[in-house]
């Protein structure tokens, strides 16, 4: 259907990017609902100026990003605990202690100051420091730090010891 | 580099956690209609600003505002072809060009603020540049033709459809402001 080039390329991209920028959001802590309709209003709002956006994935991000905050004044945030575990039925004792540790993880990033969970909402097989820091408008260093911060907080929460070594 | 195992183990937790989220998505997520999706709230963000004729009591103003009013909607039905299909800006920016002399038009005329040469005006863009889009289409349609070896007409039948309501709209106007008695109406059409 889109046959002109501009469109070639939109629906290229959307094809590839929708779903990982659903999980984008996700990962702030929208449900999946909101998550999809935060990525719709940002390819609305990107296709009027879409050959003008030189780095169309932390631009989309970015809005994605906004308009998260946007949509989460006012209520609690959430990371779709609910959505994101499984049925309670035929599960292992192993599996439930997996789930109930996958749902502390959840919680404890959502609980993170905005900043942090901002960088920790970035897959990091994903994406680079600097393309974090460019999307997010700081610097690579304010997201190091973020990073660290909010590791270090995970970890606390988590009841994640430091101390044992396994590689030098 | 030295790695602590805490490190190692909420490196796995996130990269579990990344991953359900990820497998949520792909559980959901139907590309497809999400785009179908998108493409149907881009038009009616564009779509929302629809007019509803008023009523009034000059028969060739409200005859106006019913021809305005359906080519409003013709240019809305083509804009939604063409944004469905990305066509070049230039087309749209014609288009809509377009639309707004004829906004203009139904506006001034439901209102009773415009005047005679001012009207004229309005739809003598109009229809200049719903001719130049009729080029520019035709030419992307037949060239997409080409391509794909058929043929789309319903845009270029709709586009026909408004330069012909446009070209009605020209006596209406006419007995309109001679009923008006603006005689400078008539003026701009000699």
């Amino acid at each position: 259907m889109l046959e002109t080039a501009q469109g070639a390329d939109f629906t290229h991209f959307y094809r590839e990017n929708v779903g990982r920028l659903i999980a984008h959001v996700m990962r702030l802590g929208s449900p999946y609902e909101e998550a999809a309709d935060v990525v719709q209003e940002a390819f609305i709002a990107a296709l009027p100026q879409w050959d003008a956006i030189a780095n169309k994935k932390a631009w989309l991000r970015t809005v994605c990003t906004r308009l998260h905050a946007r949509y989460g004044r006012g209520r609690r945030r959430q990371i779709a605990s609910d959505e994101v575990d499984s049925p309670l039925c035929d599960r292992s004792a192993e599996q439930v202690e997996y789930r109930d540790m996958q749902r502390r993880v959840r919680e404890a990033i959502a609980r993170l100051p905005r900043a942090q969970r901002e960088v920790m909402a970035w897959d990091p097989e994903e994406s680079t420091v600097a393309e974090i820091a460019a999307a997010l408008g700081t610097t690579v260093a304010a997201v190091k730090t973020n990073r660290s911060r909010a590791r270090a907080r995970l970890k606390a929460e988590l009841g994640l010891k430091e101390g044992d070594r396994d590689g030098d | 580099m030295a790695t602590d195992d805490s490190d190692t183990r909420l490196d796995a937790l996130l990269r579990s956690a990344y991953d359900d989220v990820a497998d949520v998505v792909a559980s959901r997520l139907d590309v497809a209609h999400s785009r179908t999706e998108l493409l149907a709230a881009l038009r009616s963000a564009r779509f929302d600003d629809r007019e509803c004729v008023p009523s009034v009591d000059n028969p060739q103003a409200q005859a106006l505002l019913r021809l305005f009013d359906q080519v409003g909607r013709d240019l809305r039905e083509i804009d939604g072809w063409l944004q469905e299909r990305l066509m070049d800006t230039r087309s749209r920016d014609l288009l809509r060009n377009a639309g707004d002399q004829v906004s203009r038009l139904f506006q001034g005329i439901a209102r009773r603020t415009l005047g005679g040469p001012d009207a004229f005006d309005l739809l003598a863009r109009a229809r200049r540049l719903a001719r130049t889009l009729d080029g520019t289409l035709r030419k992307t349609v037949f060239v997409r033709a080409d391509q794909r070896g058929q043929l789309d007409f319903e845009p270029m039948e709709r586009l026909e459809d408004v330069m012909r309501e446009l070209g009605r709209a020209e006596p209406l106007l006419l007995k309109l402001y001679a009923d008006d008695g603006t005689p400078t109406a008539i003026g701009v059409l000699v």
